[in-house]
């Protein structure tokens, strides 16, 4: 088993499709084909600030992650945010989400960017059994506001 | 009752004390590197980071900064409110309301969807101005450096 990491292709749209469903189910959000059209043209178009690298399992794709850089005042630089991360369910224990995070760290470093930030839900066990491991969990509480 | 306008390039001195202050709430020290490149940010309009300031008579008060994002869950435009900070003598006064607000306007006006900010768990007192206005979301938030 060979896990290995590259940047979304234009020939991956199915199977990009597949996995994102799988996570937009999880969070009870569906994806409708508009919202798949618009999100799959973001990140291949390259002056959108949204961008995605997959894992793939012995040639196959079971994950992705969708992240895009931020300006971070209080830094006085550039950081990642990692918005949508998904490992299909039969990868799962494969190391691939993890993969995933450490090669946006390279690609962070690269870019000299200062550091990734990403949410999860309060709920979700088993990711974060994942990220306790990778990164530190912050004394953060987000707010939303509806407009 | 403070009034909510656009940073201009005279507000450089009470954003710059103003912003030292707030790195100091944080306990970040910024260099000067960090406060040039910031209000370079600022002052450029092709810069994704704008400010509102509020201002009492002719006094900056307070400050937020604020961008937008695309949000994937709505395939649609988004808005993080990054820093917002108002002097303490001017606490009370509205200020912090009325930045978001602003702030809330101009989103609402180029795209809307959800304006998001983060606040330390205890930093009581902000919560107590942004749990009036916003909703508390349940996310974890983790940070890992590069």
């Amino acid at each position: 088993m060979t896990l290995t990491v590259r940047a979304l292709s234009v020939t991956d749209r199915d199977r990009w499709r597949e996995l994102y469903e799988g996570y937009c189910d999880f969070y009870s959000k569906p994806l409708s084909d508009e919202r798949a059209e618009i999100v799959f043209t973001w990140l291949m178009d390259a002056d959108h600030e949204l961008e995605c690298i997959v894992a793939e399992l012995d040639g196959q794709v079971v994950g992705l992650a969708h992240f895009r850089e931020f300006a971070r005042p209080i830094a006085g630089g550039r950081a990642m945010f990692l918005d949508d991360l998904f490992t299909a369910p039969e990868a799962r224990g494969t190391g691939a989400a993890t993969t995933l995070i450490e090669a946006l760290r390279e690609i962070g470093k690269e870019r000299g960017l200062v550091m990734i930030r990403w949410l999860t839900a309060d709920d979700n066990v088993a990711a974060q059994r994942v990220y306790d491991k990778l990164a530190s969990k912050t004394n953060m509480l987000t707010y939303d506001l509806e407009l | 009752m403070a009034v909510i306008r656009d940073i201009h390039p005279n507000d450089r001195e009470r954003w710059e004390a103003l912003f030292l202050e707030y790195g100091v709430f944080y306990e970040t020290s910024f260099d000067r590197t960090v406060v040039d490149g910031v209000w370079a940010w600022l002052m450029d309009d092709a810069a994704e980071v704008r400010a509102f300031v509020a201002v009492d008579g002719d006094e900056v008060i307070g400050f937020t900064h604020y961008r937008p994002q695309p949000d994937t869950f709505t395939a649609a435009s988004g808005w993080f409110l990054d820093d917002l900070f108002v002097d303490p003598a001017a606490r009370g006064s509205g200020a912090a309301t009325a930045l978001i607000e602003a702030v809330a306007e101009y989103a609402t006006a180029h795209g809307g969807g959800t304006l998001r900010w983060i606040t330390a768990d205890d930093n009581e007192r902000a919560q107590r101005v942004y749990d009036r206005i916003a909703t508390k979301a349940t996310w974890v938030t983790y940070e890992r450096e590069c």
